[in-house]
């Protein structure tokens, strides 16, 4: 499995349980769980631009 | 008149038995408050990222010290134990325990296998405020 599966699994996973835990009603909790789904994979992927660029 | 709920009030025996529910079985909390399909989405979840965090090599951490990971083991333990009967019954059948690493992938499993933890504890709490009247 690829890095980039794995990191998009994990943000799935953890958005769906926050978009139910976290808010009541059935839009804002699919709203919701798209918006932790989108910051876990977009702050992934800068972080992981960021390092691309780090001496070792 | 019936009267109504407020969050001071003290949660009941049902509460504490879907709490423990939820803990030991991902999604029976809800289940058995009837909310199906919100405990098959969150029971399903979890048990989801507890068989890839598996599949990724991922190992459970007991709830003792071991000397090269020190106190953090208990706090890795702590977190694997959320999934409750799936992380025990794991234990007994010796069944993602390995002390190394045997996949490349193993670091990434550990953190799944300890996310899926700590997602069924807050599963865990939002079935217990449901049976508190504290939520719908």
């Amino acid at each position: 499995m690829s890095h980039f599966l794995t990191m998009i699994l994990f943000a799935a996973f953890v958005a769906i349980i926050f978009g139910i835990v976290g808010r009541e009603k059935p839009s804002e909790r699919f709203t919701y769980g798209a918006k932790i789904f989108a910051e876990f994979v977009g702050i992934g992927l800068a972080l992981a631009w960021v390092l691309y660029w780090l001496p070792i | 008149m019936e009267e109504s709920r407020t969050s001071t009030e003290k949660p009941g025996a049902l509460a504490w038995l879907a709490g423990g529910l939820a803990w030991a079985v991902p999604g029976a909390g809800h289940f058995y408050q009837g909310h199906l399909v919100r405990g098959l989405l969150l029971g399903g979840t979890v048990l989801a990222m507890y068989v890839v965090g598996w599949l990724l090599g991922g190992h459970l951490y007991g709830l003792h010290n071991v000397p090269e990971t020190g106190f953090l083991a208990y706090v890795f333990g702590f977190c694997d134990l959320g999934t409750g009967l799936l992380y025990l019954s794991s234990l007994l059948a010796n069944i993602a325990v390995t002390d190394h690493a045997q996949l490349a992938t193993s670091e990434y499993g550990d953190r799944f296998l300890m996310v899926a933890g700590l997602l069924n504890y807050l599963s865990m709490l939002d079935a217990f405020d449901i049976a508190a009247g504290r939520k719908k």
